[in-house]
């Protein structure tokens, strides 16, 4: 009997922790789970279109582990999102890295990348430059160079950043141009650039560059692309980069003419 | 205690133990607004089914042209709770308009876009596109049909469709006329292999994202359309 009242007594207690812990936690945001999915266009490093866009890493950079591989067309799925804001990044051996801040998933259906009206847009992977910068020389402020690519393609087009300063630190931006390269033998190119700043005469300072992909000259308004998807800004800093610009080059000294 | 009461008890427990899981989620506000702008071509603008599929059901509403705003074409869904939402537009002989994403959150009213509700096209003899040359500068093409009014897609692999591809253009072919397309609009490189398919479009659809990236045009009808051609850009 005794033993009997016991068992009522730890029942009637389990039940009563039952109903406690049915109870919802109060949470700000309700947990909806979903997917985010998008699209990666990737270029090589002449900003010549790729067909293949499969094989390309897409990352969720702050939750877990949560990560998918493009397929040819470049269409990826990352699943079992919960609501929040996400940093997305899609990379690939040979590539710049490409990263997408605050991207906000309301869950429930997928968030699509794609479309006008977000601000998001695909990923565009651009192969990172391979052009090594011979050397460099300064006329009327037009700057001359000489290339060499490593691959056995014949570029149209290319851009460069050029830098100079006058006195071996604190180089100043001077040239973020498109130019047309001339093919003068072997896998080397000579390029000429317009600075765009008066540079000082008759005197010697210091230019080094690197080069990057121009894919400006392809209009993908159809595909919902916008060349400007290629680079990105950084949060902390808000500068743009560029992440397929190739290595920078060594310091040229240089004698500014006239 | 008789057994039966104890039984009574364990159940209940049972019961309350497995009742015990993740309620739905309660929307933190149902009252964002979504508003569009429709367009419908060559139809009246009655019995147009608008639907949204979300996190917390369906939503459907019926407009008309008492609820269409005349002047602009807006229609607004109302009324909705925060999350991301599936839309589908459809009108009884028109193409439906698909797997939209869209997406309400607070009590703000977001825009959604632009839309155009074409009419099937029903007997219509089916497209056929040639490839007829190349030069440097541009790809010519051609049909044995007369007066094409046509949208070609291309892609690098023989799938390609109006709703997978890698790049499209729009060509009206008259006559034994070849029209070209140039190579410069074309996303591809010299020496790839393209292949080509068309449809039957209107010139002025300038078509909407669904939401796998791909630019739909819904003046297409999906079933009529040329054989799969393929050529190599030279």
């Amino acid at each position: 009997m005794k033993t009997l009242k016991n068992i009522q007594l730890l029942f009637a207690i389990l039940l009563l922790l039952s109903l406690f812990s049915c109870q919802k936690e109060q949470v700000a945001t309700p947990h909806l789970e979903g997917s985010i999915i998008g699209k990666v266009f990737t270029f090589d490093e002449f900003g010549e279109v790729i067909s293949d866009n499969s094989g390309v890493l897409i990352k969720v950079e702050n939750y877990g582990s949560i990560s998918t591989v493009t397929d040819y067309y470049g269409q990826f799925e990352l699943k079992g999102l919960a609501t929040g804001t996400y940093t997305l990044t899609a990379g690939k051996e040979g590539f710049g890295n490409s990263i997408k801040y605050d991207v906000k998933h309301y869950g429930g259906k997928p968030t699509s990348l794609s479309g006008l009206y977000y601000g998001y847009g695909p990923f565009i992977l651009v192969e990172k430059s391979s052009g090594q910068i011979i050397n460099m020389e300064i006329k009327n402020d037009t700057i001359y160079s000489i290339i060499k690519f490593s691959t056995e393609s014949f570029p149209s087009f290319i851009q460069v950043h050029i830098y100079y300063s006058q006195s071996f630190s604190d180089f100043k931006a001077i040239c973020s141009d498109v130019h047309l390269l001339n093919h003068i033998g072997n896998g080397y190119y000579k390029g000429r650039w317009r600075s765009q700043y008066n540079l000082p005469d008759s005197q010697t300072f210091y230019v080094k560059a690197c080069t990057f992909a121009s894919i400006e000259t392809f209009s993908f308004y159809e595909m919902g692309v916008d060349p400007s998807y290629a680079m990105y800004r950084e949060p902390k800093t808000g500068q743009i980069v560029v992440p397929y610009q190739g290595e920078e080059s060594e310091i040229f000294t240089v004698y500014a003419n006239k | 205690m008789p057994t039966s009461k104890f039984l009574i008890l364990f159940f209940i427990l049972l019961y309350v133990a497995f009742s015990c899981k993740e309620d739905d989620p309660e929307p933190l506000s149902s009252k964002g607004v979504l508003r569009g702008q429709l367009v419908v071509h060559d139809e009246e603008r009655t019995d147009i089914t608008i639907k949204l599929s979300g996190p917390y059901g369906d939503k459907k509403i019926t407009i008309d042209s008492d609820t269409f705003d005349l002047y602009d074409n807006n229609f607004f869904l109302r009324d909705l709770s925060n999350g991301n939402y599936v839309l589908t537009i459809s009108k009884e002989g028109c193409n439906t308009i698909e797997n939209v994403n869209v997406r309400s959150f607070g009590i703000d009213t977001s825009y959604i876009g632009l839309f155009n509700l074409f009419p099937v096209f029903l007997n219509f003899q089916r497209p056929n596109i040639v490839l007829h040359h190349q030069d440097q500068e541009n790809v010519y093409f051609s049909s044995t049909i007369e007066g094409s009014n046509l949208r070609i897609f291309f892609s690098s692999r023989n799938d390609v469709s109006y709703k997978k591809y890698q790049d499209c253009e729009s060509l009206s072919i008259y006559g034994q006329n070849s029209e070209r397309i140039s190579k410069s609009h074309l996303a591809f490189k010299k020496g790839s292999k393209i292949y080509a398919i068309a449809y039957h479009a209107i010139g002025n659809d300038q078509g909407y994202f669904n939401m796998y990236g791909y630019r739909i045009y819904s003046s297409i009808n999906p079933e009529i359309h040329s054989d799969v051609i393929s050529f190599t850009l030279e």
